[in-house]
């Protein structure tokens, strides 16, 4: 689980400030046109190709607040031990030590997956615990 | 699911409207011309919540699909593997990527993408 004290890479996605461990996100990439995943849900935008990789890029404002993120044409790539994916940004505020606590927002759902109430330098963010995060997408959510 | 470095030749890259699907072509045995008209068969737009127009019926001895538009490709592309997040999706049909003109297409099993189609029919 995330530790507050750790730096975390903090972003902007729809109207709410998000953080990853800053040692989980590789880069911050410029989105070329993604290929659509056919039945895939409103939230996975697509993949796209990265070094030989093929990356799922998720619209984590439309995961989490259920309406496209105003920007997507950059995105956050974060790597975890089973894989890669590329959170959308419209602004990146940088590296940043946060403060406050690292609780699941929820129960269920994406929320479960989401640590908080924390603080970055540039205000509220909640937290994306990557490893879990990845799991519960990998599920078909 | 498609190794690294694996190439394939022998495609079927469809057009589903904006989108491109690529299938091995040794999966399917006819293409025939279909309408809407005609008897209902699980269209591949289905998968992009897309209404059903004219197109091409690909079948094999068991199984059928609509796409809008084909062509074939006999010319070795090479093929990305399925990254770990979508593993399973589609119903388990998603065998890779195809690198093809400057694009990244779907590259489907044709009997497991059918079922999948049915499936949303259903």
């Amino acid at each position: 689980m995330s530790d507050a004290g750790r730096g975390h890479l903090v972003f902007s996605s729809g109207d709410s400030l998000y953080a990853v461990p800053a040692e989980r996100a590789a880069e911050v990439v410029s989105l070329p046109a993604l290929t659509r995943v056919p039945g895939a849900p409103a939230h996975l935008l697509g993949v796209f190709a990265h070094r030989g990789e093929v990356i799922p890029v998720i619209d984590i404002a439309m995961l989490v607040g259920g309406r496209r993120g105003d920007s997507l044409r950059r995105a956050v790539l974060v790597r975890v031990p089973r894989g890669s994916m590329a959170l959308t940004a419209n602004r990146v505020a940088g590296v940043s030590q946060l403060t406050g606590e690292l609780a699941p927002l929820g129960q269920t759902g994406v929320q479960a997956h989401l640590l908080g109430p924390a603080r970055s330098s540039s205000g509220d963010v909640a937290v994306i615990e990557p490893e879990s995060f990845f799991d519960f997408l990998s599920r078909g959510h | 699911m498609a190794s690294r470095r694996e190439q394939l030749e022998g495609l079927l890259l469809c057009r589903v409207g904006d989108h491109q699907l690529a299938f091995a072509a040794t999966q399917v045995s006819s293409i025939a011309a279909w309408n809407v008209n005609d008897a209902p068969l699980p269209h591949a737009r289905l998968a992009y919540a897309l209404p059903a127009v004219a197109g091409k019926a690909l079948l094999d001895a068991q199984w059928s699909l609509v796409v809008d538009g084909l062509e074939i490709s006999a010319e070795p592309l090479a093929v990305l593997p399925v990254p770990a997040m979508l593993s399973g999706s589609v119903g388990g049909a998603l065998h890779g990527f195809v690198a093809w003109s400057g694009a990244l297409l779907p590259l489907l099993g044709f009997s497991a993408f059918s079922r999948y189609l049915a499936g949303l029919r259903a």
